[in-house]
């Protein structure tokens, strides 16, 4: 992350900085980038230009994050709100010891866990597979292509507690031991679930190859 | 995330396709969240922190309470000390009914109870107040009452404050 040249900066007007544009706008236009220190000394200093900076230059690489743990785009949403809030509120506990930007996906992931801690017996076997299976019967399910997009929508169809160990230890590296701590549940159910969770998406891929 | 874990394909296909993912938001914008995540984060980081919430007023308004009263109860006391308790022992005495205590001379009639007097405690403090209310239930109730009527036979001690003290007083001085 680069620091933005004063002179750019001096195009930023304070108070309310872009009242017409909307952060679609923003994200996809790239206007200014900041560096760690200078996010985190402005977001301190209640600088609501920092504080938009910060969100532009997050939110896409934390809502690709939540949106794997979440059922559907609107709870991922639902967590990224609670997360950034979370982030601004707690970032004098930023010390500058990491990238600012993992110190944010650490925080977001916890938001996601404490969201689906939440749910009543998250972590729980689903014996029935074909109630789920059915839900794949669509053209889109079954496309050859496979982007990260129709990955997620594979990903999001497994049942919490499946998604949520799948997460943790295929994509974010964690030991059984470590999800068995964080989720508060035994390492065999934590490696129980990991197993139906790949046996749940090969059956899901084998088909969209076949088809 | 310190040993080495057994990874499947299915576990390298996802993890690659998602660390692999361009720095922009895709055009379909699946990735990118809708307009009012950020509206709700703003409202929320934009309230101003209240300094001093009702819970801190209302306790610092009943400390202030508190304190006030006690502060009244300690200076607003009596300043004179209040008079000692008759010396007399307090013994039983038959009922007496009003119309006999009537018939005692006035300085062995009972007297009202005491009251810290701001005159110099001669005998024209007493005068103008209302006469004692002889009551029989007052005089049971108020052992000192019946204290200060003399047995037949014994000396009469007067109580410190009654009429015949007060003249006493008044020709010693």
């Amino acid at each position: 992350m680069e620091a933005g040249s004063p002179s750019h900066k001096n195009l930023i007007p304070s108070g309310n900085p872009f009242p017409s544009i909307t952060i679609k706008h923003f994200v996809q236009t790239n206007m200014q980038s900041y560096s760690d220190q200078e996010l985190v000394s402005g977001v301190l200093q209640g600088s609501s230009v920092h504080q938009t900076a910060l969100y532009r230059q997050f939110s896409v690489p934390m809502f690709r994050v939540l949106l794997r743990y979440a059922k559907d785009k609107s709870e991922a949403e639902d967590m990224l709100q609670d997360g950034f809030v979370r982030v601004y509120r707690d970032m004098g506990q930023f010390r500058g010891e990491g990238a600012l930007g993992g110190w944010i996906r650490r925080i977001m992931v916890n938001t996601a866990l404490s969201h689906l801690r939440k749910q009543r017996d998250f972590v729980r076997d689903v014996p029935d597979f074909n109630v789920f299976e059915s839900k794949f019967h669509t053209e889109e399910d079954f496309a050859s292509n496979l982007d990260a997009q129709t990955l997620l929508s594979y990903l999001q169809r497994l049942p919490p507690g499946y998604r949520t160990v799948f997460n943790f230890y295929a994509i974010e590296g964690f030991s059984h031991e470590e999800i068995a701590e964080q989720l508060g549940i035994s390492i065999g159910t934590s490696k129980s679930q990991l197993f139906k969770a790949r046996e749940f998406l090969k059956k899901i891929l084998n088909k969209s190859f076949i088809s | 995330m310190t040993e080495q874990q057994a990874q499947s394909p299915i576990d390298d296909l996802f993890q690659k396709t998602f660390e692999n993912l361009p720095d922009s938001p895709a055009e379909s914008g699946w990735d990118t969240p809708s307009d009012r995540v950020w509206q709700h984060v703003q409202a929320k980081i934009s309230k101003p922190r209240k300094i001093w919430g009702t819970q801190s007023l209302v306790l610092i308004a009943a400390f202030v309470l508190v304190l006030s009263a006690g502060l009244y109860w300690m200076f607003s006391g009596p300043t004179e000390k209040p008079l000692a308790p008759p010396d007399v022992t307090p013994l039983e005495q038959p009922v007496v009914s009003p119309s006999s205590t009537s018939d005692l001379p006035i300085e062995n009639q009972p007297v009202a109870a005491p009251k810290p007097s701001k005159g110099n405690g001669t005998a024209n403090d007493t005068q103008g107040k209302p006469a004692p209310h002889n009551s029989t239930e007052e005089n049971k109730a108020k052992p000192g009452n019946n204290a200060a009527q003399p047995l037949p036979g014994s000396k009469t001690t007067l109580p410190p404050n009654s009429t015949e003290a007060a003249k006493k007083k008044g020709e010693g001085n």
